[in-house]
Formats: structure tokens, C-alpha cells, sequence
């Protein structure tokens, strides 16, 4: 980990300054934000299944920041895995996949928890490894593990993300007990042998988990972040060959032992704690009285967080420029006594620049509504007083006449 | 007047590599579907056991819609309509 070059605020935001800057790109998503990067590091989410799917489900999981990631897997890695399971390596080949996986998603995110079940998931023990957790993902490879996470997970109220492969083709779905069908819904009972070929048997393409597999990470961030639409009651089919998506609309069965009683569960959602606040707005009028006439010391500090080339185009003259995709790393050049209002186009971008600087400790942050076209308006009615700087600090500009 | 029937990869093989198969209609699904395992023998042990039911590992959509929430296997099909077959499958 590199030293916090601001340690303090992060840390009461939860999060080390690495941290923020291993996240920054999904931080920049409005619909993540610092708040979702919480959701995410309190989440806990069940891997059964460290293999093809499991693969890349774990790596974006443990990349994009989910705090505490269990692994369900017994088995060794082979050398005829390698095709396809994008955690091992040649080196990994005889070694345990749970232990080599826990190396691998350490190396690739240090800040998140893994937490190995190096055992085969049976009645005995399915039933507390998922109540430890908030989310399962099913990536196992036979039906007798397909059938009893299901059930279990319908038992504890657990949303299951199930994806499944076969040579060129998969299948992705997401179970959500009482909101869609169960797995014993859409196949009410398991084929006989002779219709049930394992890849090992069948043959599968190397790429094909990882589709499946990056697919079925996407529900769980998903359902984690409380993002989207989410897979339920839908079936996603991906048929390689003809480089095809499909998504197909499921049924409960009414009669289905497992899961015709259940009334719908609560989506898998991390609570959000009590200092989570709230960004207020500044409306443009409010802002231009401020600036005619507030004495200097009660000015307030305008945080300009577009883009340089927007920033160049015209921006209110005493605004300090820090694009929001560095603005995690360049918080100690901000004024902790100030009143900071965070500007943008629209005022979108600087929502969320407002809420990052709230959940760092900053104790006044306001976001300018309408942003920069908001201003510009009232500018072209005679209310506003947009300048071009003498000589623009930020961007190093010379005045322009 | 043809019903479309599109196959998954498993079941290709078994109907001369085609995606698509398209059959005579108007009719009752699983008339469809017996005229399917009756044109492509090697379909029939796919998809139905020896006393001729459906498996229930054979999920069975019209025009993208699971049956079930139709009228399952009686449910009228018309010209144009499309039915996907979608075997379990559990490779991971």
C-alpha cells in the first residue's frame, strides 16, 4: 500500500487514499459514487465454485472492491483448466484452487477480504456458508450443487446469481426468492445422465466463461449497488457461435416445492450507515449574490470538475480547476474551513465531486445546480458576471480579450 | 403457415445442423413438438422420456415466453410464431 497523502479524511470515509485511487474510475460513475464503494466493501458475497465462472467472477468482484468474498471450492488445479480458468496458472497446477485464488485476488486487490471454504458443498454445511453471506453466485459445474443452492439459498432469502456453460453456449439468471422463479421453476427436475455432459465430457471454449462469467459478476455488482434492472424472472442465453443474446421471460411454477410459499425477499442491498449525507444544492442566483457580496474571508472556494478543455472554455473567474477524476488524490489542496461549491456542466458531475468531499470530512459542500449552462443562461439574461481570468492559475491561461 | 423452432448447439447435430427448424402450422405445442422428434429422430431422446413426456429439464419458451405462462403444452401456436427449446445445461 502507498503512504495516504490524506489520511485523515480518508479514513473517515473509510477508505485509505490507495484505496481511492484503485476505485477512482467507478467512484466516477454518479450511480456508485463513494456511497456504493461502502455498499460494496461492507457486502459479503458466496463464490461456490472457483473454476471457469468462478474465475472471473472473482476477479471483478475482488477488483471492483466487494469487501469480503467467500470461495466454496475443494478442488486441485489441473493443467486442463488453464484454457479457461483465468485465476491459475502453470505454477498453480496440483496446488489447492481455493488457497491459489485467495493469492491471486490479494495480489490484484489487497483490500478485500477472502475467505476460503476449501471444502465440497453438501446438505451439511450449504446451509450455513450461505447465511454468512449477503449474495451468492452459483458457479459450480453439476447439477446436484445447482439444486441444493437453490433450495438453500430460497430457505435463507438469498439472492443466487446462476450461470451455467456448455461448449459454446451459456445461460445466466438471477433468483431472487419470491420476486422470479427458483431454479426448480425453470428446470423442475434434473436430466437423466445421458443428457447431462459436463465440459469435461462435451468440450468447452476457453473465452466462454469468461462472457458468462464477467456477465454474472455485472448482476452482482448490481444487486449489490442496487443499480439497474436486475435478472430476475429472465433467462440471458449467449450462444457463441452465432454470437447471439437472448433473453428469454420466466415463470413461477405454482406448484414448485421449493419455492411457491415464499413472498418476495428483500434485494441483497448493504445498509447504508447514518452519515451517509445528504448533497445540497446552490442555485445560481444564490451563488452570484455570494460572490457580489460576501466579504473575502466568507468567499466561498468554487471547485471547477470538468474536464480541462471544458474548464478553457469559459468558467466563473476565481474557480480552482481539479477534474473529478483526480479530485480523489488532490484533496489536500482543498480549504477545510471554506464553504467549497463544486461546479460542473449540469450539474451532475459536481453531485457527486460534492457527495465524495461530504463522505471525506469536508463540513461545508454545496453543489451548483444547473452547473456551468445554468449559469451561462442567467449570464445571457444579465444576471450573471461570467469572466475569463487575468492569467488562470489552474490551467495556466492567458487572459483573452 | 410455419411455426419456427430455434435449437441450442446440444441439439443441432440432431437436426442436420440447423438453428432453425421450421414446421407446419397452426397447432397445439405439443404437436409441434411431436412433429419436431418425427422429423429428427435423434431429437426425441433429447427431449422426451420413453413414455413420450417432456423432460423436465427442457424449458420451453413461445416467442420468448416460458409456456407456463401460457397454456404449457396446449398452447396454440400460430404462423410465425417462434419456440425456443433450452435444455439444462451446468458446465461452470
Amino acid at each position: 500500500m502507498g503512504a495516504p497523502t490524506n489520511g485523515g479524511s480518508a479514513a473517515a470515509a473509510g477508505f485509505s487514499a490507495t484505496e481511492l485511487q484503485h476505485y477512482q474510475r467507478q467512484l466516477l460513475l454518479e450511480e456508485v459514487g463513494l456511497e456504493g464503494q461502502r455498499r460494496l466493501k461492507r457486502a459479503r458475497v458466496l463464490v461456490i465454485g472457483a473454476g471457469g465462472l468462478g474465475s472471473p467472477v472473482l476477479l471483478y468482484l475482488a477488483a471492483a472492491g466487494v469487501g469480503t468474498l467467500g470461495i466454496v471450492e475443494h478442488d486441485v488445479v489441473d493443467r486442463s483448466n488453464l484454457h479457461r480458468q483465468v485465476l491459475f496458472d502453470a505454477a498453480s497446477i496440483g496446488h489447492s484452487k481455493a488457497v491459489q485464488a485467495r493469492q491471486r485476488l490479494l495480489a490484484l486487490n489487497p483490500h478485500v477480504q477472502i475467505d476460503l471454504h476449501a471444502q465440497r458443498l453438501d446438505e451439511r454445511n450449504a446451509a450455513a456458508l450461505v447465511a454468512a453471506y449477503d449474495l451468492v453466485v452459483d458457479a459450480t459445474d453439476n447439477f446436484t450443487a445447482r439444486y441444493l443452492i437453490n433450495e438453500v439459498c430460497m430457505r435463507a432469502g438469498k439472492a443466487n446469481v446462476s450461470a451455467s456453460i456448455l461448449r459454446f453456449e451459456g445461460q445466466l439468471t438471477v433468483f431472487q426468492p419470491g420476486l422470479g422463479p427458483c431454479y426448480r421453476c425453470l428446470f423442475p427436475e434434473p436430466p437423466p445422465a445421458h443428457l447431462a455432459p459436463s465440459c469435461a465430457e462435451a468440450g468447452v471454449l476457453g473465452a466462454l466463461p469468461g462472457t458468462l462469467g464477467s456477465l454474472q459478476a455485472t448482476e452482482a455488482l448490481k444487486l449489490l449497488l442496487g443499480l439497474g434492472t436486475p435478472l430476475v424472472g429472465r433467462l440471458l442465453l449467449f450462444d457463441a457461435l452465432d454470437m447471439r443474446f437472448q433473453t428469454l421471460d420466466l415463470a413461477r411454477d405454482p406448484q414448485c416445492p421449493v419455492c411457491s410459499h415464499l413472498s418476495a425477499s428483500a434485494l441483497p442491498l448493504p445498509a447504508c450507515t447514518p452519515d451517509e449525507r445528504q448533497v445540497q444544492g446552490l442555485q445560481v442566483s444564490t451563488l452570484r449574490s455570494w460572490l457580489q457580496d460576501a466579504p473575502a474571508h466568507l468567499q466561498p472556494w468554487l471547485l471547477d470538475v470538468r474536464r480541462e478543455a471544458e474548464f478553457r472554455s469559459a468558467h466563473i473567474a476565481s474557480a480552482h480547476l481539479i477534474p473529478l477524476d483526480q479530485l480523489a488524490t488532490s484533496v489536500d489542496q482543498l480549504p477545510r474551513a471554506a464553504t467549497i461549491v463544486c461546479i460542473c456542466q449540469r450539474g451532475q458531475r459536481s453531485r457527486t465531486a460534492a457527495q465524495m468531499l461530504l463522505e471525506l470530512g469536508f463540513p461545508q459542500v454545496l453543489s451548483l445546480e444547473g452547473g456551468m449552462e445554468a449559469w451561462n443562461s442567467a449570464q445571457a439574461q444579465g444576471e450573471s458576471r461570467l469572466t475569463r481570468p487575468q492569467a488562470c492559475v489552474p490551467c495556466g491561461l492567458e487572459e483573452v480579450p | 403457415m410455419s411455426v419456427t423452432i430455434e435449437l441450442p448447439a446440444a441439439y443441432r447435430r440432431h437436426a442436420l445442423g440447423q438453428r432453425q427448424v421450421q414446421l407446419d402450422g397452426p397447432g397445439p405445442l405439443n404437436e409441434l413438438l411431436g412433429q419436431l422428434c418425427e422429423r429428427f429422430a435423434g431429437l426425441k431422446p433429447q427431449l422426451l422420456t420413453e413414455d413420450g413426456r417432456l423432460y423436465g429439464s427442457v424449458a420451453v419458451f413461445v416467442n420468448g415466453v416460458d409456456m407456463r405462462r401460457l397454456e404449457g403444452l396446449q398452447t396454440p401456436l400460430r404462423s410465425g410464431d417462434v419456440l425456443s427449446l433450452v435444455p439444462a445445461i451446468s458446465g461452470g
